[in-house]
């Protein structure tokens, strides 16, 4: 490979890192996980629901 | 090259905890997939903390239980241009190796970061999720990448490869995963995401090759990983962080990890 052709990784000190941002995102992930447990849980709960009725009227 | 076969996992096992409350439980499932005449309900309540208790089936978060992972084995060599891995695969394994294995035949840059790059690492504590940055694309080559990985998975994010891509990947500043998990199953899974930010595509750029078993997987930039671990601030996300950092030390560019941690305002008395 000729000299100066390498891939240039970007550097830490390049970056423009907002702490503020960076919290913003951890805090969106974070609700984001939880929503997608609460989702599926809400879900089954309706499922359930709907099978218990079933059931009982079987 | 040595990096030998890819995605040959065998079947996938039993479920990684034991039953403990409903019965043994074969797998985590969606009920809509299954479950037969069985009623109690496998999801978590939305208060996290007790899922411990209140189901069989779900990975204890934050309390690792000692021996937990023990059959997984894993041995860790770290070496200045790869780290090379021999484990046991247990299902979270299995998954993260057969979604990384899918997204490198569909030539898609990634990387794995977050909590399964610790566990990779031979951290014993369970997870549900494996989380991957994806160079951001368009909708054909996503449409395409969707269709392959739903030979293996299925998207328990509902919606369209459209859909996904306008509502979750590529939704501006809104921007979230989309997530894969095996058919019939929601746990574990794989949290896809697209690199967004200069941050997640400096972990993306640096990313890292993982010899794990023969099969090459990449992880995120080490550096990035701790530093952004410790800005999380949890227990659990501070022992991941040294866990890789206290393994991986002899490689770690110590300029770029001191940068990222000023950069990012964050701390550990621990990082030299």
């Amino acid at each position: 490979m000729p000299t100066g052709s390498r891939k240039k990784f970007p550097r830490a000190a390049d970056l423009r890192l907002d702490p503020a941002e960076i919290r913003e995102e951890i805090r969106r992930n974070r609700e984001s996980n939880e929503r997608f447990i609460r989702e599926y849980s809400e879900w089954f709960e309706r499922h359930a629901q709907k099978g218990l009725k079933k059931l009982r009227a079987g | 090259m040595g990096w030998g076969r890819r995605g040959c996992w065998g079947k996938a096992g039993a479920a990684p905890m034991g039953g403990a409350l409903l019965g043994p439980v074969v797998a985590p499932q969606r009920p809509w997939h299954g479950t037969g005449g069985r009623r109690a309900s496998p999801f978590p309540p939305s208060d996290l903390s007790g899922l411990a208790t209140s189901c069989a089936w779900m990975p204890r978060k934050s309390k690792p239980r000692p021996g937990a992972r023990d059959g997984r084995n894993p041995r860790v060599w770290v070496e200045p241009r790869r780290i090379r891995v021999r484990l046991t695969p247990d299902p979270v394994d299995r998954l993260a190796l057969d979604f990384c294995s899918a997204l490198e035949d569909a030539h898609v840059r990634y990387a794995v970061v977050s909590g399964y790059v610790a566990i990779l690492l031979g951290r014993n504590r369970l997870s549900e999720d494996v989380d991957v940055f994806t160079e951001p694309m368009g909708l054909k080559r996503f449409r395409a990448l969707h269709t392959a990985l739903n030979k293996s998975f299925e998207c328990i994010t509902p919606g369209s490869p459209a859909r996904l891509l306008r509502d979750y990947l590529a939704a501006g500043e809104e921007s979230t995963s989309i997530r894969y998990a095996r058919p019939g199953r929601f746990s574990p899974n794989a949290e896809l995401k697209f690199a967004s930010k200069s941050h997640h595509h400096y972990s993306l750029e640096r990313r890292f090759p993982v010899d794990v078993n023969g099969q090459r997987v990449y992880i995120g930039a080490l550096e990035m990983d701790i530093a952004y671990k410790v800005m999380m601030g949890s227990e659990k996300d501070l022992a991941d962080a040294r866990w890789v950092y206290d393994r991986t030390r002899g490689i770690l560019d110590q300029g770029e990890l001191k940068d990222l941690m000023e950069g990012l305002g964050a701390h550990a008395d621990w990082i030299a």
